[in-house]
């Protein structure tokens, strides 16, 4: 009785591995940071459209300032998970991989099938994806979205619909950090 | 086929999610079922900008912006999944956490007098 009760205290009170990765601080901040100034600039890029001021060509200097900014986060959160990636719990995993038609994201299933990862890692992953979105929003403005600019020409541009429909799509993955972060928190 | 509504997309998304994570599902009912209809809307909104460029190149993007934009839902659908999975466990540890306290506070007295 004696050795059970003591096995059950130590269970429940002791130190077992926590199943999410404690509060950051400085990832909560940086990542609102981060979506005052994405925001901002791709408001800004929506209404230069067509405007020398809104080539993709002049603004590489913004993207490559919010690169930096993110991988610092990203270094933060990849420095806590070791590197082992984002593991989703098994029964999650196995439901959502049903209903995505088995169409995981690679490393998520890589970490399900070696059983790697841990929340740390799923913090980095949130970020990452933020960094795919800005990615996106880079090759847009640099290859896809053409305006007319006088005289006659066509230049690199955010179109004003494409700057709207982006910063809602991203504002997603990004509200999906602080949306965690928040939680741990309270 | 005339293409899906909004309302047709968020329905079907909801579905998904509740079979995707059963019972853990209301520990992120608020978050998830917003973010799945803004999905929803958005999916539809970058079909309207296509179709309204292909009638007047001033409006809305071409098909291959829609395309990198349905990249970026896919990756932000997948930012959702992972922040859900991530709230159910938050509020896995923190029922943990506090049947934890309450056990150590109710058993600490015990363990001291039988050791």
């Amino acid at each position: 009785m004696r050795t059970l009760l003591l096995a059950f205290v130590v269970l429940l009170g002791g130190c077992p591995a926590p199943l999410v990765s404690p509060y950051d601080e400085v990832i909560e901040k940086g990542v609102v940071d981060f979506y005052e100034r994405l925001n901002v600039f791709v408001k800004d890029m929506g209404d230069a459209a067509g405007k020398p001021e809104g080539t993709y060509e002049a603004n590489t200097k913004t993207y490559n300032a919010l690169e930096a900014k993110l991988d610092v986060l990203i270094l933060r959160a990849s420095s806590a998970s070791q590197g082992t990636g984002c593991r989703l719990e098994a029964k999650v995993y196995e439901k959502v991989a049903k209903v995505l038609d088995n169409d995981m994201p690679a490393d998520m299933k890589a970490s399900a099938k070696d059983g790697a990862g841990d929340a740390n890692g799923c913090n980095a992953r949130l970020l990452q994806l933020v960094r795919q979105q800005l990615g996106f929003i880079r090759e847009i403005h640099a290859k896809t979205d053409k305006c007319a600019s006088p005289p006659g020409q066509q230049v690199s541009c955010l179109r004003k619909a494409t700057s709207e429909t982006a910063l809602k799509i991203a504002n997603q993955s990004i509200n999906a950090v602080s949306v965690v972060e928040a939680a741990k928190r309270n | 086929m005339p293409a899906p509504s909004a309302e047709q997309i968020f329905e079907e998304m909801m579905a998904a999610g509740e079979k995707a994570f059963g019972a853990s599902w209301s520990a992120v009912a608020n978050y998830a079922p917003a973010e799945f209809r803004k999905m929803a809307i958005q999916i539809t909104e970058i079909a309207q900008n296509v179709a309204r460029y292909k009638l007047d190149k001033s409006e809305g993007y071409s098909e291959e912006t829609g395309r990198i934009l349905m990249k970026m839902q896919r990756t932000a659908a997948e930012s959702v999944l992972v922040a859900t999975t991530q709230l159910n466990l938050i509020a896995v540890q923190k029922a943990m956490d506090a049947m934890a306290k309450v056990l150590r506070k109710t058993f600490k007295g015990l363990v001291a007098r039988i050791l």
